[in-house]
């Protein structure tokens, strides 16, 4: 047993720690790009949801509201189409543009862009899912006291909703863990290219089971580490 | 001075068009404690919503200090809110934020500097009796103290008027009756307007020097509290102090 793992890992160690390496670079490089758009939008579903309906009769100009229920139905539509499609097939239809963007179709940099372009919607759905969690009365005491628009996203609908948002950054990494191994089907890099280049192409099965022990123990502590920080920032619990 | 004349706010539902207050005027004096009493349903969250246009008015008239606010929006809506400190049932503190950064918040977005924001605040936390409560957070005070921040906060940005909207519904009796005298307190040192909404005739009795009875979105009648519950005309005011005070009631 000692045997064969001293063997195994001379010659397989190093591929799968670079290969471990690579897929944690494309998950926490594609999520950190993801908030930067999912995050928005996330704020901007909600933002607009809360204007045609508790803000119905109060503070809208008519003229706005159209204008209003046009953008909320377009992010909705949007979001709806990116969580539609499979993440395998928006890879292969994305290839020309990632090609466009990063200058190659393969390895770690070409899969950053699926990885991203996916999870923007699936990003925007959890952080608007977050921002309901705050209760009526939290948003209508921080209305009621004269804050502007920008002020209840910056100052309470944010900072309260940190927890949730905590979990749903995990949420994210760990959804794009497994999207990142098929991208191994189209020469992506990481752990799930190594998993078919030598499980299925080369029927080496233990390569590959190597690779799914590093994956779930990736899951499994990505996991621990994001309900344990969502619980240690969250005051409402001391 | 809140002069509010035939005030009507109707709601559309899926089941049609609901009234919710329906040609409602009162006055209330300024620096005095101003009651609106009535059972669920009547109306009285609409009416003291409407009065920071939390609701906006279907039609009739809010005239704070002889100037119309219903048709406020944008910047002139923000400074209005900020001229008017609420309260609620629910306390509605920001859960993330200490207790500290919460009566901080008012002043916070009207742009007052650090230093002032801290000793307004001190100055506040002293007040409400919380002065050792600055780094606590909402989840770690009871009710009562939550209650006592809320206030805290309402009043940080000195406001002419202060709206309470069933403030002690979700407190025992004793905490009730140490609420309703800071809010009296308050009211005498600073003069702040009152508005308060509540179900229950004791907290009327207790701080009111006025008081509107709602009933199925209508006024049914007002006065000074001792002339209404001394000589109740309508069912609703009798119904009411009934329930509370049947002995006083049958007398």
């Amino acid at each position: 047993m000692i045997d064969y793992l001293t063997r195994f890992f001379t010659a397989y160690g190093r591929l799968l720690f670079d290969g471990t390496l690579d897929t944690l670079r494309m998950v926490f490089i594609s999520t950190a790009f993801a908030y930067v758009l999912g995050l928005p939008v996330g704020v901007g579903l909600v933002l607009t949801e809360q204007y045609l309906h508790t803000d119905a009769d109060a503070s809208v100009p008519g003229a706005g509201r159209a204008t209003v229920r046009a953008l909320r139905a377009f992010l909705g539509f949007i979001v709806n189409v990116g969580r539609s499609i499979p993440f395998i097939i928006l890879l292969i239809a994305l290839l020309p543009f990632t090609q466009f963007v990063v200058g190659t179709r393969l390895g770690v940099r070409a899969t950053i862009v699926p990885l991203t372009v996916g999870a923007i919607p699936f990003v925007a759905r959890l952080v608007e899912q977050s921002i309901r969690e705050i209760p009526a009365g939290i948003m209508e005491a921080a209305t009621a006291m004269g804050s502007t628009r920008w002020q209840l996203v910056t100052r309470v609908i944010l900072p309260e909703s940190v927890p949730s948002l905590i979990m749903g950054v995990a949420l994210t990494l760990i959804t794009l863990i497994g999207y990142s191994a098929m991208a191994g089907a189209v020469g992506g890099g990481g752990l799930g290219d190594i998993a078919i280049r030598y499980g299925y192409h080369r029927y080496q099965a233990d390569v590959m089971l190597w690779t799914i022990a590093i994956l779930v123990i990736l899951v499994q502590v990505i996991q621990s580490l994001g309900s344990q920080l969502a619980r240690r920032v969250d005051k409402r619990r001391l | 001075m809140i002069e509010i004349h035939h005030l009507t706010k109707q709601f559309t539902t899926r089941r049609g068009p609901f009234t919710a207050l329906d040609d409602v005027s009162l006055t209330v004096e300024a620096g005095s404690i101003h009651g609106v009493i009535g059972l669920s349903g009547a109306g009285k969250s609409t009416l003291i919503r409407s009065i920071n246009l939390l609701e906006r008015p279907t039609s009739g008239d809010i005239r704070i200090d002889g100037r119309s606010i219903i048709d406020l929006r944008g910047a002139e809506l923000i400074r209005l809110r900020r001229s008017i400190g609420m309260i609620f049932q629910s306390f509605n503190l920001l859960s993330q934020r200490t207790v500290h950064a919460n009566v901080a918040y008012p002043l916070a977005i009207a742009g007052m500097r650090r230093e002032a924001i801290n000793s307004r605040v001190s100055e506040l936390l002293r007040l409400v009796g919380l002065e050792d409560k600055h780094d606590a957070y909402p989840a770690q005070l009871s009710g009562g103290q939550q209650q006592r921040v809320a206030i805290a906060r309402a009043m940080a940005a000195r406001p002419g008027i202060l709206l309470c909207d069933e403030p002690t519904s979700a407190l025992d009796i004793v905490t009730t009756g140490q609420i309703l005298d800071l809010l009296s307190e308050i009211n005498r040192l600073t003069r702040v307007t009152i508005v308060l909404i509540t179900h229950e005739i004791a907290v009327i009795r207790r701080i009111c020097d006025h008081v509107t009875v709602l009933d199925g979105s209508r006024v049914l009648e007002q006065g000074s509290v001792a002339e209404v519950f001394a000589n109740p005309q309508a069912a609703v005011t009798r119904q009411l102090l009934l329930a509370h005070e049947p002995r006083e009631a049958a007398r």
